[in-house]
């Protein structure tokens, strides 16, 4: 398996805040990554660097054979990098199906003379578009609800539909940023098996998530942030029984047995 | 683009019927009343263009019917240009304008784009009206020529119409295919969230370059249109007063619905003109009635879950109720 995302020495400093402190990941082609670490760890920033939406303070970022540290988001990722939000952010006045085509701007190659006098070439990527994106959506089991707007679907389907058009790009790699947040233990499940699903289409997939139950049960490996810092990195079981990730989300032992006194 | 085949009849028949509209009104002011009905129609679908579609609250979209209208007027008064080539580059010189406005707006965010657009038509009109030796100042351009296309002389208001009426047809079906495109895909979504915009691959300041280029193209092509009908071009015509004023036509019928924009301009151009009274308070009206609208309908009467959405659901919902019981009587019985 080679390397797809290579994040080298990255810094984030806002202002006197140190939010990623010389990060080093590697995300191999198709494996699971997780990222855990307590809130405020730098892992939503992370994602904002890594895809250009914020510039590093120092460091580099190499995608699929390209080095992306300067380049702004719309190019990032037309090269393959989709995401999804911690805040869910859809396009709230157009329907389920025009947000899932959004996401395969990029793909359509057409002209304006092309749009305004409907070439055939035109009218066959726009079927072909459509198509697709209505496969994407029988997938994740959203072919009910793809002329409704999407600000009027529920909460868990909206997620959904942000996945969806984060797969409809053809990612090579999925950020998704607390996909089970808001969810209840039983969504959380069907999520993970989505996951697991997503996978087999061929992206790898970079995944934040709260949710030691899902986090654990569908990452390859995963990587503990603290304080900006990597502080571990390994299989779920090495990292579960690591000592400075229990004294990350738990504290220091000799810290809780001073409040118990 | 699942619509365009639903909604495509139905446009249809509004255009044929719209062919008969010169039998039924013989009256030559209505038949003015109606021609202004047209091409203010055609600057409302642009607005609706830059407004509904793309999100960027544009104040100076008059100006740009000045420019389009100044232009024409120009080339062909002074440098004896042809109709058609007048016209045209009309459309393309607003549409230059507008890429050098958006470019301006490039990463300015909403509110600032609004203030730069107000800016912008003040610009213009003091440009229209000191510009002394280009557009005569404040006396305008009198007696522009008609349009004459291949010899024939569009100069009576029937003869006009037509032309009128094929010149929004034209301008409707290629902006309803703009926006069922993947251009039209982009620009709803950068006004719905530009951040995750620019996440599915577009690049949100040249989108919004674009946008302005195209919409403008079409204000300009119906600005000159419109002052080889009324064959006066006058500064006073293109004030930021104009600018709002053809904005609410654009709300009233509702942002990011094309029909609505027709309806909406055929309301406010043709009210006004019903009395005398509402003419001299139109600013006031008009104004009041937006406060209403924003606060009860605030998408308009055919945008998305409008009025008019309102309002069939309503009627669909009342014989449902009548109906209701008696299926339960016959379930019991």
């Amino acid at each position: 398996m080679s390397v797809l995302l290579k994040v080298e020495r990255l810094d984030k400093f806002f202002g006197g805040v140190k939010a990623l402190v010389g990060v080093d990941i590697d995300v191999k082609t198709d494996e699971i990554l997780g990222v855990i670490g307590p809130n405020g760890a730098g892992k939503t920033t992370l994602f904002n660097v890594v895809t250009g939406f914020e510039p590093p303070t120092r460091g580099s970022v190499f995608f699929d054979g390209h080095e992306i540290t300067q380049r702004p988001v719309y190019r990032v990722c037309q090269l393959g990098i989709a995401r999804t939000f911690q805040n869910i952010r859809l396009f709230g006045q157009m329907s389920v199906i025009d947000n899932v085509m959004v996401g395969m701007h990029s793909e359509l190659k057409t002209s304006l003379l092309g749009i305004i006098l409907h070439l055939r070439s035109h009218m066959s990527k726009e079927k072909g578009a459509y198509l697709k994106a209505m496969k994407i959506l029988d997938f994740l089991g959203l072919h009910e609800v793809v002329t409704e707007l999407s600000s009027n679907l529920p909460y868990g389907m909206q997620r959904k539909v942000e996945i969806a058009r984060a797969l409809s790009s053809d990612p090579k790699l999925l950020l998704l940023d607390e996909p089970s947040a808001g969810m209840n233990p039983q969504e959380a499940l069907e999520l993970m098996a989505l996951i697991g699903e997503i996978r087999k289409l061929g992206p790898a997939v970079v995944v934040i998530e709260h949710n030691m139950q899902v986090v654990m049960g569908i990452s390859d490996r995963i990587v503990v942030l603290n304080f900006g810092e990597k502080i571990c990195e390994g299989t779920p079981e090495q990292v579960q029984n690591t000592p400075c990730v229990i004294e990350a989300y738990l504290g220091k032992e000799e810290e809780s047995d001073a409040s118990g006194n | 683009m699942q619509g365009s085949r639903s909604f495509f009849p139905k446009s249809l028949f509004f255009f044929i019927a719209a062919l008969f509209i010169p039998l039924a009104i013989t009256n030559d002011y209505h038949l003015r009343v109606v021609n202004m009905v047209v091409l203010y129609s055609i600057v409302a679908l642009s607005i609706n263009l830059i407004v509904g579609f793309s999100g960027q609250l544009d104040f100076g979209r008059s100006a740009f019917v000045g420019v389009g209208a100044y232009w024409s007027a120009i080339m062909m008064q002074r440098f004896g240009f042809p109709f058609l080539p007048a016209f045209l580059s009309a459309g393309m010189i607003c549409a230059l304008v507008g890429a050098g406005l958006g470019l301006l707006c490039r990463k300015s965010s909403f509110d600032y784009l609004t203030l730069i657009t107000i800016g912008f038509n003040e610009m213009c009109r003091l440009i229209f009206l000191n510009w002394q030796s280009v557009t005569n100042g404040a006396m305008g351009l009198r007696k522009v020529p008609p349009p004459v296309i291949f010899g024939y002389v569009f100069d009576t208001n029937v003869r006009y119409f037509y032309f009128s009426l094929i010149l929004l047809s034209l301008c409707y079906v290629l902006i309803r295919r703009i926006t069922e495109s993947k251009l039209g895909r982009a620009f709803q979504a950068i006004r719905d969230d530009p951040i995750a915009a620019a996440y599915s691959g577009i690049s949100v300041p040249d989108y919004k370059v674009l946008n302005f280029a195209v919409g403008s193209f079409f204000t300009g092509i119906a600005g000159s249109a419109m002052v080889h009908y009324t064959q006066y071009a006058s500064p006073y015509n293109y004030t930021l007063d104009e600018s709002i004023y053809i904005l609410q036509m654009v709300i009233l019928g509702g942002l990011g619905s094309l029909p609505g924009s027709i309806l909406g301009t055929a309301l406010l151009v043709i009210l006004p003109e019903i009395s005398r009274t509402f003419y001299e308070y139109r600013l006031a009206s008009v104004g009041l009635l937006m406060v209403f609208m924003m606060m009860w309908a605030p998408n308009g009467i055919l945008g998305r879950q409008g009025v008019g959405e309102k309002v069939i659901g309503l009627a669909r919902f009342l014989p449902v109720r009548r109906k209701a019981p008696q299926e339960k009587g016959r379930g019991v019985s």
